[in-house]
């Protein structure tokens, strides 16, 4: 009867068993020199990243993350299967969840006391008269999400001139027109004055008193700010400022009448929505009623012209890819951008062809025509912002142009040096623990301690066996630690960038005229000088025999580049130099047979 | 996997070099190396250039169904999370917020006129395993006693 039951148990255990993946990264030049270690469960990769002398948990999609390590970094990644039950995958899995969003909650904690601060700094010095200045680096960080829209910065000059013209007098004001109508029938004539002299008056009382941790005096504050904005904007009747939006000049745009009675329909839908949002209980509701309003500007914009008009949704702090580096990767941008205007077409498409989850389609449309849109935009200015779109407009606005408070001066000091004492011993307990430190609280150990604390100290029945941080804090003896200690069902390598392209061109062309062209940075066909690697000249991860000789080239390039660095010093801060010594740095490992340098790409691209 | 246990033979040399490069074995987080945010940048982008398959959130490529299934499943996580944080004291405002920072990211702007707002979080709510008269408490007050949104959070508690 036991061995029925044993049996049945272990039948019933195999077919519940999940697996979750350890993969070890292995070393490359720049970060993460040692190789590095990250936990895969299901979609998401947690991993502990070194940021500001502390030790943070990340959370990553599994395909960003193979992006980011196997095609830029140009690392192999070798991987673990590590077989559990499925309650205890559940349980890791809402551990780790867990775990990072806590961490997310009190950097929250500490990044809104940090804005409490700065706030009540800018809000002393407007009230005693002094110009607002830029506070601190966090101060940017104050923003009013989505005033953007309809609000341009003059006071910093921050606005640049717009590169597509976008007037929308007449469709604002028709729009407007219709909410101030709807607001009027709904909730009586004097609704919209009343509100905004009700949230003004808010404004003026709000106080860090009132507030807690979870939601701050700062949070508060914005979110109230932009609600008054949002609601000056229908009784100002404002046009949208004439960078907020576009139009795509393709004859594919252009609406038939079946079309405009579609974004007809889903006009009143957002006109509902307006009116809902008028009485939200929702924070953040200004928002909401900007990007409501602009996309009800927009598409009404749209409808006049028979042409669509879009919001621009580009996320500002994108890096533009500047023209000499497009031009390394001219045949495959030019195969996206064919992609792209392929996939506007098939939005605009499935958007009149099926009437259904209509604002999903609007929106994804929304998504194509912006990044379509910076196809166009990188004809003129010689740059491009690669995939910049956002999933909704952000048009972010500094606050500090729109300051309000009745607090005496008096108040706002105390309030300030009772908020500088909050941060300073939440930054304290903070440091305290996540301090880094290279052997004893490192990305391996602060890995395994999670792993530990997510099987409740029953690492041996959970997963096999106990691997002790203490013990195991090199990223390479780690995964040798896990191959050996847990239910290992499978190990894998994904090979790095090159050498998987490299493992293509031998299968296709002669092996020795591959190996000579690739082996350098002059003839390489894969390779193109990625500015944040160091100069060196040879590949030595697959040049075994040879890396003695070519790491002393490599080294010799390197003391090359910090040389010459030398002499542009005062130009570049030491950049230079510094990218130059940690050449020398990597390269000389290689005259002990030695790789650690694998040469890195800017952009995630594949032949 | 020979060449691991070819490595392991040089885990000091290794940590010897790592140190004196005064570098270390984690991934530093900035903007170049890392994709320690969602932001577009191409540094940052899970998209090659060559490769249009994408797995960012504002991904555009996929059905329309399985943006729905996959904001609803978003909600839930976050209302787990959140409850499992914040049991000693929900804060309304933060949970509000929280929930628009997830359906901003799935490009919902009215997030409660959406349905599967309150589905998921009765998901959520009962994947915290969250019963009896404390769940009926939760209930009223994430659907802020609305009939409708109370019978969606009912919904998604249920299937």
């Amino acid at each position: 009867m036991k061995a029925v039951l044993l049996g049945l148990l272990l039948f019933a255990s195999s077919t519940h068993a999940k697996v979750f993946q350890f993969i070890y990264i292995e070393a490359s030049e720049g970060n993460s020199s040692g190789g590095h270690v990250a936990v895969q469960l299901g979609d998401d990769v947690y991993h502990y990243q070194y940021q500001n002398a502390l030790i943070r948990l990340f959370k990553h999609n599994v395909d960003a993350f193979r992006v980011n390590y196997q095609l830029l970094q140009n690392r192999s990644l070798h991987i673990a299967d590590i077989e559990v039950s499925d309650t205890a995958y559940d349980d890791i899995s809402n551990h780790f969840n867990v775990r990072f969003f806590e961490q997310r909650q009190k950097l929250k904690q500490l990044q809104a006391l940090q804005h409490d601060q700065t706030l009540l700094q800018a809000l002393l010095q407007w009230k005693t008269g002094k110009p607002v200045t830029s506070l601190s680096a966090s101060e940017t960080s104050l923003l009013l999400r989505g005033a953007g829209l309809f609000y341009s910065d003059s006071a910093s000059g921050a606005i640049k001139k717009p590169t597509v013209e976008c007037d929308t007098t007449n469709s604002s004001a028709e729009i407007n027109a219709k909410v101030r109508q709807q607001l009027e029938n709904s909730y009586g004539k004097n609704f919209l004055s009343q509100k905004i002299t009700s949230l003004s008056q808010e404004l003026s009382r709000l106080s860090p008193a009132e507030n807690n941790a979870s939601y701050s005096f700062s949070e508060h504050y914005t979110d109230t700010l932009n609600d008054l904005l949002a609601l000056q904007t229908l009784q100002k009747a404002q046009a949208l400022t004439s960078n907020a939006c576009f139009q795509v000049p393709l004859p594919e745009m252009r609406l038939n009448d079946a079309e405009i009675k579609q974004a007809r329909a889903f006009q009143q839908d957002l006109l509902r929505s307006v009116q809902s949002l008028m009485v939200s209980k929702r924070p953040d509701w200004g928002y909401a009623l900007f990007v409501t309003l602009a996309r009800l500007i927009v598409i009404e914009q749209s409808i006049q012209t028979r042409q669509w008009t879009f919001l621009d949704d580009t996320d500002e702090k994108a890096i533009p890819i500047p023209d000499e580096q497009l031009a390394l990767y001219a045949e495959q941008l030019l195969k996206q951008r064919l992609g792209d205007l392929q996939r506007l077409h098939k939005a605009a498409s499935d958007l009149s062809d099926a009437p259904s989850y209509y604002e999903r389609r609007y929106v994804n449309l929304e998504i194509m025509a912006n990044r379509y849109q910076q196809w166009l935009i990188s004809e003129k200015t010689s740059e491009l912002r690669y995939q910049s779109e956002q999933a909704l407009p952000e048009a972010p606005l500094p606050l500090t142009r729109f300051l309000l408070t009745g607090l005496s001066a008096g108040q706002l000091e105390q309030a300030l040096r009772l908020q500088e004492i909050a941060s300073d011993r939440l930054i304290k307990e903070d440091s305290d623990r996540n301090a880094y430190h290279l052997l004893t609280k490192n990305c391996v150990t602060a890995l395994f301690e999670l792993i530990n604390e997510a099987v409740y100290g029953q690492s041996k029945q959970i997963l096999g066996g106990f691997i002790d941080p203490k013990l195991n804090f090199i990223p390479f003896q780690a995964f040798g630690s896990v191959r050996e200690t847990y239910n290992v069902v499978k190990t894998r390598e994904v090979p790095a960038y090159r050498k998987q392209e490299l493992t293509k061109m031998y299968d296709r062309e002669v092996d020795s005229w591959v190996y000579a062209r690739e082996s350098n940075v002059f003839s390489s066909s894969l390779y193109n000088h990625n500015p944040d690697d160091a100069w060196f000249v040879f590949f030595t991860d697959d040049a075994v025999l040879l890396r003695p000789l070519f790491g002393a080239i490599n080294t010799l390039a390197a003391t090359s580049q910090s040389v010459l660095g030398l002499l542009s010093w005062p130009f570049d801060n030491g950049k230079e130099i510094k990218i130059g010594a940690r050449g020398v740095l990597t390269s000389l490992p290689e005259l002990a047979f030695f790789n650690i340098r694998k040469g890195s790409y800017p952009y995630p691209i594949e032949h | 996997m020979v060449a691991l246990g070819y490595k392991r033979t040089l885990c000091f040399v290794v940590l010897g070099v790592s140190t004196v490069f005064a570098l270390n074995g984690c991934s530093i987080s900035d903007s170049a190396g890392s994709i320690s945010d969602s932001g577009g940048s191409i540094a940052k982008s899970s998209e090659s250039i060559s490769n249009s398959s994408t797995s960012s959130k504002n991904d555009a490529n996929s059905s329309t169904d399985s943006k729905d299934s996959r904001y609803e499943n978003e909600v839930k996580d976050f209302t787990v999370t959140y409850l499992r944080t914040n049991s000693s004291h929900t804060d309304q405002n933060s949970f509000m917020k929280g929930i628009s920072d997830v359906a901003s990211q799935n490009g919902i702007v009215d997030w409660e006129a959406n349905p599967k707002t309150y589905r998921g979080i009765g998901k959520g709510l009962k994947r915290a395993k969250v019963s009896g008269s404390q769940y009926q408490v939760y209930k009223k007050k994430f659907a802020d006693n609305d009939r409708s949104k109370m019978d969606d959070i009912q919904e998604g508690y249920e299937n």
